[in-house]
């Protein structure tokens, strides 16, 4: 099982890599920076090709003077700025994997443009490389309380089980990929930081937090999960809590002031400008967790694994559960609240993605109780985890070949294509 | 031994590196790459193709939208070579390839379009 664990990571880069080129290679997806990776991308070819983050160079030299509609970057009134509805961290992580392929394209006289083959190579392969580091420290945190039998299940559950195989590969320029990878670090600074809060260890903790806001605002709740690890400890480690806070306020910098050039605010909505509202009062719960169009549990049925695990975290783990729970909720909350609670086009439901590693450790929980169980019931469970594992990649491809929607998918679609293959 | 296995796994790898990179500088593959086009002939607001830099000059048609005329600028291998307006009537534009030498197969050809109009930014029509 120690082989299994260690191959575990390598394989799952292959099977991407593989993945990708057929993706691309069979025109099942039009080219990897499209639709949000446009967005999460263009401060890149702004920034280090025209030397400014206004986004109007990119917008000139790429679109012919204006920004297409989907991509939600409009144009701020007052200043001329573009205000982009999705922040620099993604940007800021895909830095390396844009500078190689910005040399390369020098190298074989493409278009120095930020979008032609290398661009567009990097930024796919650098999505896959960042969830696969992910998946990397996820092992690393799983293996301090399970047994390597249960990570290496909890791995293939978390990875082919859920979206995930999906965001790593089909749509591997979204955030999805780095917001996991993010969390993963998290998780694991996380025990450190609460075993021994060395100076280098609470600046990691502020830099992930940092990055984690960059990434996607609204993750800054997550800051639950190092606060709920030991709630009762938390004033005694006031002084490491503001160090870490002043360190994640330098690494947001960046954003703030690009806000404060944009609108002449510090802080403001990226979505201000767009038709989005949300409806705090009246949020679609069902409709993103348990049924049709985008049921978390629907399209990830393994992930029930995590809800019944959070009662069986043991020992070091259980200080993980409260934030577990904290923080599923609230993002149920915000995500069923938010205008198009579908997300756009997803497979499954993408706003859970980026915490699938801290559902994974309830998950392990479960199985591991799984595996202490009486034969006939262990042998149930595994032929109901593979059974829902098989189901979530099948489906998976059905969703890259066309035939479940990208959005708004009714029983009637769904009974049509059950089990037919692409 | 572990010294000299490393070393030889170093050169290895740097051999491969090094062979890729020659083998990237000039591949045959550019010759059919094209980047910014949509399926249907229109481009973006950039779009290149390559042409073989043996030929002493290459011609193609453009038209651009039909309400509007639009600044239109072509460059070879990055240097401004043509600007013209561009309306809906195809023009012939002719862009001389060999002037400047170049050690490679294929030389790129620019079109960077001022002004895109449509939910796709479309640009111009190009018959290559």
């Amino acid at each position: 099982m120690r082989l299994a664990l260690r191959l575990f990571i390598p394989l799952v880069f292959c099977a991407g890599l593989v993945a990708q080129g057929d993706i691309y290679r069979r025109g099942l997806a039009e080219q990897p920076i499209r639709s949000d990776g446009i967005s999460y991308h263009v401060y890149l070819p702004s920034i280090v090709l025209h030397g400014s983050p206004r986004l109007w160079a990119t917008a000139d030299d790429q679109y012919g003077g204006a920004y297409p509609e989907h991509t939600g970057i409009l144009r701020w009134t007052n200043t001329s700025w573009w205000l982009n509805p999705h922040p620099i961290g993604v940007a800021v992580l895909m830095l390396p994997f844009f500078l190689i392929a910005h040399a390369l394209t020098l190298w074989s006289n493409l278009p120095p443009d930020g979008f032609s083959l290398y661009y567009q190579v990097a930024a796919t392969v650098g999505g896959l490389t960042y969830g696969v580091a992910g998946l990397a420290i996820l092992s690393r945190v799983l293996q301090r309380h399970f047994a390597d039998g249960v990570v290496v299940a909890a791995l293939v559950a978390t990875t082919f089980g859920t979206n995930y195989f999906h965001y790593l590969t089909f749509d591997a320029t979204f955030s999805h990929a780095c917001a996991f990878f993010l969390v993963a670090c998290l998780l694991w600074i996380t025990e450190r930081w609460w075993s021994s809060p060395t100076p280098a260890r609470t600046i990691t903790l502020g830099l992930v937090v940092g990055a984690l806001f960059l990434v996607r605002h609204s993750h800054l709740l997550l800051i639950l999960i190092p606060a709920l690890y030991r709630p009762s400890d938390l004033w005694t480690r006031r002084a490491s809590i503001s160090a870490a806070g002043l360190v994640a306020l330098l690494v947001a910098l960046p954003q703030l002031a690009i806000y404060k050039a944009v609108t002449g605010a510090w802080i403001v909505s990226p979505y201000s400008l767009l038709p989005a509202t949300m409806t705090f009062w009246s949020p679609e719960i069902a409709g993103i967790l348990v049924t049709l169009p985008k049921g978390l549990f629907f399209w990830s049925p393994v992930l029930l694994a995590s809800v019944a695990g959070v009662f069986l975290l043991r020992d070091q783990a259980r200080a993980f559960r409260w934030s577990s729970v904290a923080v599923f909720l609230l993002l149920t909350w915000l995500v069923g609240s938010w205008y198009d609670w579908q997300f756009g086009g997803s497979y499954g439901h993408r706003g859970f993605t980026d915490v699938l590693p801290l559902l994974a450790l309830p998950m392990a929980a479960a199985f591991d109780r799984l595996r202490q169980a009486s034969r006939p019931i262990h042998a149930a469970g595994v032929a109901l985890i593979s059974a829902a594992v098989a189901l979530s990649l099948f489906q998976m491809v059905q969703y890259w070949n066309g035939l479940i929607p990208f959005q708004n998918t009714t029983w009637s679609d769904y009974s049509e294509i059950f089990l037919r293959w692409p | 031994m572990a010294l000299t296995r490393r070393a030889i796994t170093i050169v290895v790898v740097l051999l491969i590196g090094a062979s890729a990179l020659w083998w990237l500088r000039d591949p045959a593959w550019l010759g059919d790459y094209r980047h910014g086009f949509h399926g249907d002939g229109w481009t973006g607001g950039r779009a290149s193709f390559f042409v073989p830099a043996d030929h002493a000059s290459v011609t193609f048609d453009v038209a651009g939208h039909d309400q509007f005329t639009m600044q239109v600028s072509v460059y070879l291998d990055g240097r401004l070579v043509d600007r013209f307006s561009a309306d809906a009537n195809w023009r012939t534009v002719t862009v001389p390839t060999g002037q400047v030498a170049t050690s490679r197969r294929h030389r790129r050809v620019d079109i960077h379009v001022a002004r895109t109009w449509g939910p796709d930014r479309k640009g111009i029509r190009v018959r290559i």
